[in-house]
């Protein structure tokens, strides 16, 4: 009987653990406006064809291919925020991340974080969090962004992309920098 | 020999599992509610553009050729249909829940969502499927139908998108669904 009920787990397990992340629970929040683009999507991106005598299109593309998922959730209600928070402060106790920068500009204030990646060059994954942001999105105050970025990728590269991303906080994306 | 037997009862109990799955398909949930009231299902032939094919570079017309059709339907949420708006959203989400659709932008927002999905691999694309809803006004979904449509055509459609004189009166209808 034993053996019967291990077989099983061991079938569906594959079916269940197919790459949940941490933050999925975040999608479903009616208050949190959510923006996820998969590695699908990276991917497909990066096989547009553009011309190569673009040097900026080049170093666009070439960012896009090291990113793998990005993430963005934004809320301004207060219990959603709460939850935003406290999600963080648990991700960050059992993952590796490090505090990169930590920004107080105005009202808004910004954290960075980061897990190195392949080289030192490069990261894994960079997490910014703002709380009290006076960020416009669809018109409305919004009070707390968190963004995930993961993949391999240059640190120093990443401000090109919120630029042409539009993303909210992209604006403070921009100030980050390896020390 | 006992190991041997447990690996293949696995192998057996996740194909069982797997094949359970028959989900019904998007296709035919545009069959099936295409003489509802509550629907509005349009086929949009690529001709719509009105493009002189001989305009075209030829790698413009090979991007243009691998896509076949846009497939619309719409759900029109009134006073009077409000459950059926929840139970029909939901059996939208079940089908592109699936596997085979791979998801490439999610966007959810209060009372809103949207979600981009493609079947097919990353070098030949078979359909792309956009589903958006807003819990005021209804639901959507578009189905870009092709065959082998090549991500790196992308450039190349977005020219021939431009050089388009489309027929106006054939969006009419879609619009004035809403």
């Amino acid at each position: 009987m034993k053996k019967v009920i291990l077989i099983i787990a061991m079938a569906i397990m594959p079916m269940i653990s197919s790459a949940q992340s941490y933050f999925d629970s975040l999608e479903d929040q009616e208050d949190i406006t959510s923006v996820i683009v998969n590695a699908n999507m990276f991917n497909l991106m990066s096989k547009i064809d553009v011309s190569t005598d673009d040097p900026e299109a080049q170093e666009y593309l070439d960012l896009i291919k090291d990113i793998t998922s990005l993430k963005v959730f934004v809320s301004k209600e207060g219990a959603s925020t709460t939850k935003m928070k406290n999600m963080l402060g648990q991700y960050l106790k059992k993952s590796s991340l490090q505090e990169l920068m930590r920004i107080k500009d105005g009202d808004n204030n910004v954290k960075f974080y980061m897990k190195e990646g392949s080289n030192p060059n490069r990261v894994s994954e960079l997490l910014m969090f703002v709380q009290g942001a006076e960020l416009k999105i669809e018109g409305k105050n919004a009070e707390t962004v968190l963004l995930t970025l993961t993949g391999d990728f240059d640190l120093n590269k990443v401000s090109k992309l919120t630029k042409e991303m539009n993303i909210p906080g992209g604006e403070h994306l921009k100030k980050v920098k390896k020390k | 020999m006992k190991s041997i037997k447990s690996i293949l009862s696995i192998c057996i109990v996740t194909l069982v599992l797997l094949s359970c799955n028959n989900d019904p398909s998007l296709q035919k949930y545009y069959v099936d509610n295409q003489e509802n009231q509550n629907f509005m299902v349009v086929d949009i032939p690529i001709s719509i553009l009105n493009i002189k094919i001989d305009s075209l570079t030829d790698k413009q017309q090979k991007a243009f050729k691998s896509i076949d059709k846009l497939n619309f339907l719409g759900f029109k949420k009134t006073e009077d249909n409000i459950t059926i708006y929840q139970t029909e959203k939901e059996k939208v989400a079940h089908i592109l829940s699936n596997h085979t659709y791979k998801t490439l932008i999610k966007y959810g927002g209060k009372n809103q969502g949207a979600v981009v999905k493609y079947l097919g691999n990353d070098n030949a694309i078979d359909e792309v499927v956009i589903f958006g809803s807003d819990n005021t006004q209804g639901f959507g979904i578009i189905r870009v139908i092709g065959d082998d449509m090549n991500p790196s055509q992308v450039l190349d459609l977005i020219e021939v998108v431009k050089k388009s004189k489309p027929n106006k009166d054939s969006f009419k209808d879609i619009a004035s669904f809403f």
